[in-house]
This record gives structure tokens, sequence and C-alpha cells, in this order.
């Protein structure tokens, strides 16, 4: 069934009096983001701050802001994200251990990206500059990895085994 | 709306019969391997920072377009390439470059707990003499949300005998100020046990003057205070938490004439709680505490040879399970009971420098101690807690202290030691917890056959 993305979280049809960023993903469907939201992410921010949108005003009035590389389908998983964590505090990068989840928040971002199996959602924060979904979508994939053998990590990727017999003996 | 199932996320009934019939099928990777190697090369590092050299190490040994990857440091290749590497030598991130000593000093901090946690009482008689802060120390400790209320002390005796019976250990603690003046001591103790107040821990000092409760103390930070009242060598307080006493009574025995016989009755009564699972112990400690703390020696030796002999026999009556070990026949023996038939949970009731002490510990591990063991033990134990230094200054670098305290070098120099100790505590907290040493928790295990040390510590602890 395909999906209804005009009815998504993030169509247009929603409230109006929110503020709302609007945004065309690449196959040109409109999306809205709350504003809270749409902040996680950095691209919106760079925008904003370039256009001298720093009203409520101005961002209802705004064009909708192309994402040319962003897929209707991950961008649909990364409002699902962003309202999620409208009201986190912001995201250290650096200081990424003082960047704290609640039980409950853990349990929803592993439940949401355990769902997924996709690399547009990957393409897409990194592309939006979303630093909290990049960082999880990381360490998921990472996860996947860390403390796997060999023959695990060529299992979960489905690799062939393609050194030489004396490749493999001199990494012994 | 849409739903997840939209996008696949949701099976349908067919899909679920199907898999009744199929062999279980592993889950789908979040990215395939052909999606991984396409990432941006940002994202690509970003995911790499997040191996382990062992991880990093088995990627490359699955496939020549890792290899290629790691290999395009030579350095780091030769390092991974090293013999015996184990998961201890992890550097995950390469701006944080002290998770090694961070993750070692988690295992053995870990194996310290557990041989402490077995036959810390051996602990006792070593270090003795500590200096006791006083309660104006306490009220400047940050983390303690108590405060301290006065009372007076004083009172005969057999009331004592019946109001310790009726004490929770584990949940009711007094402190007595040094420098008060005698009070009703049956009064204070009737007090302690109305609050009912959890978390709490229980001195009555060397001269019983005054009685001033701590209340509301929360566990962990109230845990580094008992501590220090343990008697074990300050080094170890310093880094480590140790268990605690949860109940720590000092008495003047210008107050008590025959400390331990008189309260006989009053710990066969806790016991006889703790075996019916009426009453939780971690650690109980009696102590006729003298003014000076400087009992003869000898006078000491033969007090506590007495008192133990008078208590083996009044304890060990009618309990089959209870067993005698004589670690060091001059100052150490102790013997230990058993919960029930089945438990593995002992009782271990020391007699020890005018202290009698009762700790919970592991009844076969007790049991099975002989003499002469100790000394492997506290071998052991003295190389965990030297390597557990070692590794704890290494870390002791500015960004470290920063990460890990909070605090730079310099706030951290500048606070009292009995401020430091909660400081450490809430610390290794954060380790644990994985905070401060990556992302995730640290890793539950990890190949440590190579070590000496580890292979000491598992010798005695096993």
């Amino acid at each position: 069934m395909a999906p209804n993305f005009e009815e998504a979280p993030g169509s247009s049809k929603r409230l109006k009096e929110e503020i709302l960023y609007r945004f065309h993903s690449k196959e040109g469907h409109e999306f809205t983001m709350e504003k809270a939201a749409a902040e996680l992410s950095g691209v919106v921010k760079q925008i904003s701050q370039d256009l001298g949108i720093d009203d409520d005003e101005s961002i209802r009035n705004m064009k909708p802001i192309p994402l040319i590389n962003v897929s209707s389908e991950a961008f649909h998983y990364v409002v699902k994200w962003c309202e999620q964590h409208k009201t986190m505090p912001p995201w250290e990068q650096d200081k990424w251990w003082l960047n704290e989840r609640d039980e409950e928040m853990k349990k929803w971002e592993n439940e949401f990206l355990g769902g997924l199996t996709s690399e547009q959602l990957f393409d897409a924060a990194n592309y939006m500059d979303i630093k909290c979904l990049l960082d999880k979508c990381a360490e998921t994939v990472a996860g996947m990895i860390k403390g796997k053998s060999v023959e695990e990590i060529r299992e979960i990727w489905e690799l062939e085994n393609d050194f030489t017999p004396e490749e493999e003996e001199a990494m012994k | 709306m849409v739903q997840d199932s939209d996008y696949g996320g949701e099976s349908t009934e067919e899909d679920s019969e199907d898999d009744d019939e199929k062999p279980q099928k592993r889950p789908n990777p979040l990215l395939s391997f052909d999606e991984f190697s396409q990432l941006p090369l940002n994202v690509w590092l970003m995911v790499m920072d997040l191996f382990s050299p062992i991880d990093l190490l088995n990627l490359a040994r699955s496939h020549t377009f890792f290899k290629n990857h790691v290999t395009n440091s030579p350095k780091k290749w030769g390092y991974l390439q090293k013999k015996n590497i184990t998961r201890s030598h992890v550097a995950c991130r390469p701006q944080h470059k002290t998770p090694i000593a961070g993750i070692r000093f988690c295992s053995y901090r870990s194996a310290l707990e557990i041989l402490l946690s077995n036959a810390y009482f051996d602990q006792f008689g070593y270090g003795a003499g500590w200096g006791l802060p006083y309660p104006e120390q306490y009220k400047s400790v940050p983390h303690v949300r108590a405060h301290t209320a006065l009372l007076p002390i004083k009172g005969p005796t057999d009331e004592l005998c019946r109001e310790i019976a009726l004490l929770e250990p584990y949940r009711v603690a007094v402190y007595a100020d040094p420098k008060g003046q005698p009070g009703d001591f049956g009064a204070a103790l009737r007090d302690v046990i109305g609050m009912n107040r959890p978390s709490l821990w229980a001195y009555f000092g060397r001269e019983i003057d005054e009685m001033a409760i701590l209340i509301e103390a929360k566990g962990p930070s109230i845990r580094a205070y008992m501590s220090l009242y343990m008697h074990v060598p300050r080094p170890n307080m310093d880094l480590y938490n140790i268990r605690p006493a949860s109940l720590t009574l000092e008495m003047n025995p210008a107050l008590v004439v025959q400390f331990h016989r008189t309260l006989i009755p009053a710990i066969n009564t806790i016991i006889e709680q703790w075996e019916r699972r009426e009453r939780e112990i971690d650690a109980v400690v009696l102590q006729n505490f003298t003014p000076s703390n400087q009992w003869p020696v000898n006078n000491l030796k033969h007090k506590s040879r007495e008192e133990f002999a008078a208590l083996y026999e009044e304890l060990c009556q009618g309990r089959t399970d209870a067993h005698k070990i004589v670690v060091d026949p001059e100052r150490r023996q102790y013997f230990v009971i058993r919960r029930g038939p089945e438990s593995d949970e002992g009782l271990v009731v020391a007699c020890i420098n005018a202290k009698i002490v009762l700790a919970t510990c592991d009844y076969t591990f007790a049991r099975n101690r002989i003499p002469g063991e100790a000394k492997d033990y506290l071998q052991a134990l003295d190389a965990v807690k030297k390597k557990m230094k070692k590794l704890h200054a290494a870390q002791l670098k500015p960004l470290a202290y920063k990460r890990i305290y909070e605090m730079t070098m310099q706030e951290w120099a500048n606070r009292q030691p009995y401020n430091r100790i909660p400081d450490r505590e809430k610390a290794i907290d954060r380790m644990l917890e994985g905070r401060s040493w990556g992302r995730g928790n640290l890793p539950e295990e990890f190949d440590e056959k190579d070590d000496p040390i580890m292979k000491a510590y598992r010798r005695v602890a096993k």
C-alpha cells in the first residue's frame, strides 16, 4: 500500500494556527513541520538565518524549503523524529556525554530505528544536519557490528570471503 | 494518517504463518553492505569512530573493502595486528584517548568489589585509628541532602539491647557528635526507630556526648561516608565504593560493661530475624570503642578471643551450618552462618579488635576459606588496588578531569579530601553508566585471560 503523504504528520493539511515550516521533498510532496521540531535541523536554522527570518509571520509567509536530496518516505520519518524530540535540550555534538535521554525516549528511539531498513534516513539526517538523528543512526549501525566475529559480520552483510589464503594467513 | 505499516513495519497474518514454517530469519540490518559503503564520508567516519579496535580488526578481516579502508592508516593496522589484542584495548573514539584505562579501571573495580564483598572483613584491624570527621564537615559536603539534629544520650545497657534488636540495620542509622555531652542513649534510639527513614547511617561516637541524626541522606553519597568508618585504608575509600556497614555502633566502655556479652541476645535476635527473612543485613558493626582507641594489645587480643568464644558458644547452638574459621589465630577468626538449608547467602560473625561484625557474604566462599589464603587474597587485592590507582592517575589529564568530574584540575585540587569522595563516587557511577567512556554501556564481558592480575584475582575469588 502506497503511503498517503497528504495526511502524514508533516503534511500541509495541518492546523494553520501552528507556526510551521514548509518543505518540498525530492518527489515534490509538500510537508510541514512545527517550528520547534524544524529547528532541530541545522539546515533549517541556517536558511532562516541567511534569509533573515526571525519572526513567526515570516516563517508562515516563506516559501517551502526544497529538500532535493530527501525522499518523501525519509522525510516522513524525519518529521516523526523531530516532533518527538522537539522538547529535548539541544544536542551537544562535542560534549556528547551531556546528551541525556530518559528511558522512555531511549525506548522510543530504539523502536523507531528498529523498524527501518533504509539508508535514506541516514542521507536525510545528514543532508538536513539533524545531529541527534545522525548520531543515533550511526550508533544503531555500529551496534550491528560491534562485538561480532568475522563470520557474523559476513553473515549480517551477506559478504563473501574475498581474501586469498595467503592474505588470510598474513592477517592472523 | 500514515501508518508505520505503510512502510513495511508491520507484518501481515500471511507473513506470520510463513514465519512458522520457515526457519527463523535474521532481521534485516538497518543498512545493507552496499548502502553502508555508499554513505557520505563524514557519516561513514562517524560510524567507524564508534568501533573498537577489535571490531575494526574483525571488520578488516571480513572483506577487502574494509581492509583497504583500515589499512589506509598503517599505524593503526600495525597496532591492530598486535597479538593478544583484547576487548580491553578499546580506543573507541579518537577524540577521547583514555577509554583503555577507563574500561580496565571498571574491570578492576568490579573485581575489587567482588573481593571485598566476599571477604572485606579481612580489612578490619588495618588502618584502625583513622580520624573521624566531625559533623561540621558533613554539613559542607555536597550531594548530601541531610540535616542534623542533636539529641542527648544516656541510659542503661539492657534497654540498649532491646532497642538494638528492634533496629533495622538496613534502614536506620544514627550519628553521634564526638564533641557533645552525655545524654539519653535509649531515648535517642527510640527516636531513630520511630523515624523509620531509609538509607541512614548510625554512629555512636567514641565519646558519647551528643547524637546527631542524618536524615534522608541518599544511598550512593552516604555509602561513601559510611565506608570511612570501616577501618579500611583510606586509599581504598578514595577510589572505590566499598560495601559499607549499614549500622555501626561504637560505644564508650564507661557506659557498657562486657559489651559483647551483653549484646549477644540482641545479636541473636537480629540473626534470627535475618534467617526468617524478616530483616536484611548488609553489615553490622558493634564496637566497644575505647576513648583513646588504644587498648593494650595483649589485653585486646585476649578480650577478643574471650568474646569470640562466648559468641560462638551462644550463637552457633542449633545452627548446623555454622562453621568456625580461623584465618589468623591472633587476630582473625570468625564463623559463618547459613541463611537457610539451600541458601547461598551466609552471615559472617567476626569479633575483631573489640568489634563484633556481622556481614552478609557468599556462604560457600566464606566456608571454603582456609588459613593462609587470606594472604593470597590480600596480595590479589593489593595488586588490583595498585593497578586501579595507576589507571586512575593515568586518566587524570586535564580533559579527563573536566569530563569525569565536571570541574577543572584546579577546582578539583581545591576540593577538600572529604568532598572528593562523593565526587569520585559520582564519577564512577557515570563511568559505569557509560556516559563518560563512550556511547552506550561499557562492554560487559571482555577477555582478561592474559592479565596476571586478573588471574590472581580469579584464583582467589573463585
